[in-house]
C-alpha cells in the first residue's frame, strides 16, 4: 500500500515537473494545442497504468515523450486519413476552428518539414539536448543538428526579414 | 549545443506554445482516464475469464459418440456367447428360409457355405443357421419346432467335443444391423412402438449344442438344434421364449449343462444368450 502511494506520488511529481512542457513542445510541433494535450494526457495514462516497469527505466519521461509524440502522429494519419475521404466523397469539409495563434513564426513553422518542426520544438520549447532530441525521435545526432541548422536557418531568415520590413 | 543556441528563436517558439494547460484540472482529468481505462481492463480480464471458463465447460461437457459403447460385463466366470441378428429381410419371408449353411460336424463349423445367396440377392450378410429344410416359416407357431428338425450330429456320433470356441465366430455386428421396417405391427408379446414385422436368424451355441431360432412377426420358432457328443438337449416348454437345455450324458463326466435362450428384446430384435453351470 506504501508503495502504491509511493508510485503515485512519484508520478504526480513527474506530471507537474514535465506536463506543460511537454504539451508546449507538442503544440508548437503540431500547431493545435488539444491535439497536443491530449496526446501527453493519453501518454501519462499509458505511464500510470505501466508504472511498475516503467519507473525502472533510466528515462521515464523519455519513455512518456516518445509515447506522447507517436500519439500525436497517430492522431495526424487519422486526420489525413479522415480528410482524404471527405475529399473523396466531395463532401463540404469540416470547418476547422483555427485557435487564433496562427502568428507570423505559427505560419512560418507550418510550412517546415515535420521533423525539423520536432526538433525544433524539442530542443527550444522542451530544453532537450542534441542527443536527448536524438533519441527520442530515433534518428542520429547529425540529423538533428542538420533539421535545427535547417530550421533555424528559415525561420531566422524570415524573422529577419519580418523585423527589417517593420 | 551552444552552436544552436539562440534565445531570440527560443523566446519565439516558447510563446508560441502558450501557457500551458491547468495543471491541477489536467491531473484531475488524468486520474479520470486512468481509472475508466483500468476499469475495461478489469471488464476484458472478467470476460477473457467467463470465455475462458465457459469453452472449458464445452469441451469437458462435449463426449464424441464412438466412446459411448456398452461393453458387456466379464463377471461370473460364466461363458457367456452373444449372438447377434444374421439374416434380415423385410420383403419375403420364404425366402430368407432357404438359408443353409454346413453343419457343425467334428467341431468344426463352416460359415462359408451359404448356397441361399443365388436365390436371395438382397441378403448379402452371410448366415450361420443350421440347415432348415421343410420348414414352413409363413405360419409359425409360436414355438414351432418342426416335425424335420435335423439332429446333425448325432449322438455318439462326432469323434470329438465341439469347444465353445469353434462356435463363437458368427458374422460381425457391423455387418448384420438389422433395418427398421417402414411399417409397424402390434405384438401382444411387444410394445406397440417396437417393430414387429421383420424377420429374423440367431443362432447360439454352447459347448452343449447349438440352435437356431427364427424371429417373424414377433412370434419365436425354433428352426433347428443340435447337441455336441455327449449332450443331450431338451427343449423347454412353449413361452414367449425358447430355452433349449443341453445335459451331458451319463457317460460324459466332464461336461456341463448350458441354456441357449431365446427371446425378444425390448428393441424387438432376438436376443440369444448361451450360459453354462
Amino acid at each position: 500500500m506504501m508503495n502504491d502511494i509511493r508510485m503515485v506520488d512519484d508520478l504526480e511529481s513527474l506530471f507537474r515537473a514535465h506536463h506543460g512542457r511537454l504539451v508546449r513542445a507538442l503544440t508548437v510541433a503540431c500547431g493545435n494545442e488539444q491535439i497536443a494535450a491530449d496526446a501527453v494526457q493519453v501518454a501519462f495514462v499509458k505511464a500510470h497504468l505501466k508504472w511498475r516497469s516503467i519507473m525502472s527505466y533510466d528515462d521515464p519521461v523519455g519513455w512518456i515523450r516518445r509515447v506522447a509524440i507517436n500519439n500525436m502522429r497517430d492522431e495526424h494519419r487519422r486526420e489525413s486519413r479522415k480528410q482524404r475521404v471527405v475529399d473523396r466523397l466531395g463532401a463540404e469539409p469540416e470547418v476547422q476552428v483555427q485557435a487564433p495563434q496562427l502568428d507570423e513564426v505559427a505560419a512560418m513553422l507550418a510550412g517546415l518539414p515535420r521533423q525539423q518542426r520536432l526538433s525544433l520544438a524539442l530542443f527550444y520549447v522542451d530544453g532537450l539536448s542534441v542527443a536527448e532530441t536524438a533519441a527520442t525521435l530515433g534518428i542520429s545526432e547529425g540529423a538533428v543538428k542538420f533539421h535545427l541548422h535547417q530550421g533555424r536557418s528559415t525561420l531566422r531568415g524570415q524573422l529577419g526579414e519580418g523585423v527589417h520590413h517593420e | 549545443m551552444n552552436d544552436f543556441d539562440d534565445s531570440v528563436l527560443r523566446d519565439q517558439l516558447q510563446r508560441l506554445g502558450g501557457h500551458g494547460p491547468d495543471e491541477a484540472g489536467a491531473y484531475l482529468a488524468l486520474q479520470q482516464r486512468v481509472g475508466v481505462a483500468k476499469r475495461r481492463r478489469a471488464a476484458a480480464v472478467v470476460g477473457g475469464l467467463g470465455v475462458t471458463l465457459m469453452v472449458g465447460f464445452a469441451a469437458a461437457a462435449y463426449q464424441p459418440p464412438s466412446s459411448s459403447r456398452l461393453v458387456p460385463a466379464n463377471g461370473g466366470g460364466d461363458e457367456v456367447v452373444l449372438t447377434l441378428p444374421t439374416t434380415v429381410n423385410n420383403a419375403d419371408t420364404t425366402s430368407s428360409s432357404t438359408v443353409i449353411s454346413t453343419p457343425t460336424v467334428n467341431g468344426n463349423t463352416d460359415n462359408t457355405d451359404n448356397t441361399s445367396n443365388a436365390n436371395n440377392p438382397g441378403n448379402s450378410s452371410p448366415s450361420t443357421s443350421a440347415p432348415q429344410t421343410g420348414t414352413d416359416s409363413t405360419t409359425p407357431s409360436p414355438i414351432d419346432v418342426p416335425a424335420t428338425t435335423a439332429h446333425t450330429v448325432p449322438h455318439g456320433h462326432a469323434t470329438t467335443s465341439a469347444p465353445a470356441t469353434t462356435t463363437a465366430p458368427t458374422v460381425p455386428a457391423t455387418t448384420t444391423a438389422p433395418t427398421v421396417p417402414t411399417t409397424m405391427s402390434t405384438v401382444p408379446s411387444t410394445s406397440s412402438s417396437v417393430p414387429t414385422n421383420f424377420t429374423e436368424d440367431a443362432s447360439a451355441s454352447s459347448t452343449g449344442g447349438r440352435a437356431t431360432v427364427h424371429l417373424q412377426n414377433g412370434v419365436l420358432s425354433l428352426v433347428t438344434y443340435s447337441a455336441s457328443a455327449g449332450h443331450d438337449c431338451v427343449v423347454d416348454p412353449p413361452s414367449n421364449r425358447i430355452r433349449i437345455t443341453c445335459r451331458p450324458t451319463l457317460f460324459n463326466t466332464v461336461g456341463n449343462t448350458s441354456h441357449l435362450d431365446f427371446s425378444i428384446g425390448l428393441d424387438g430384435h432376438l436376443v440369444a444368450l448361451s450360459t453354462e453351470t
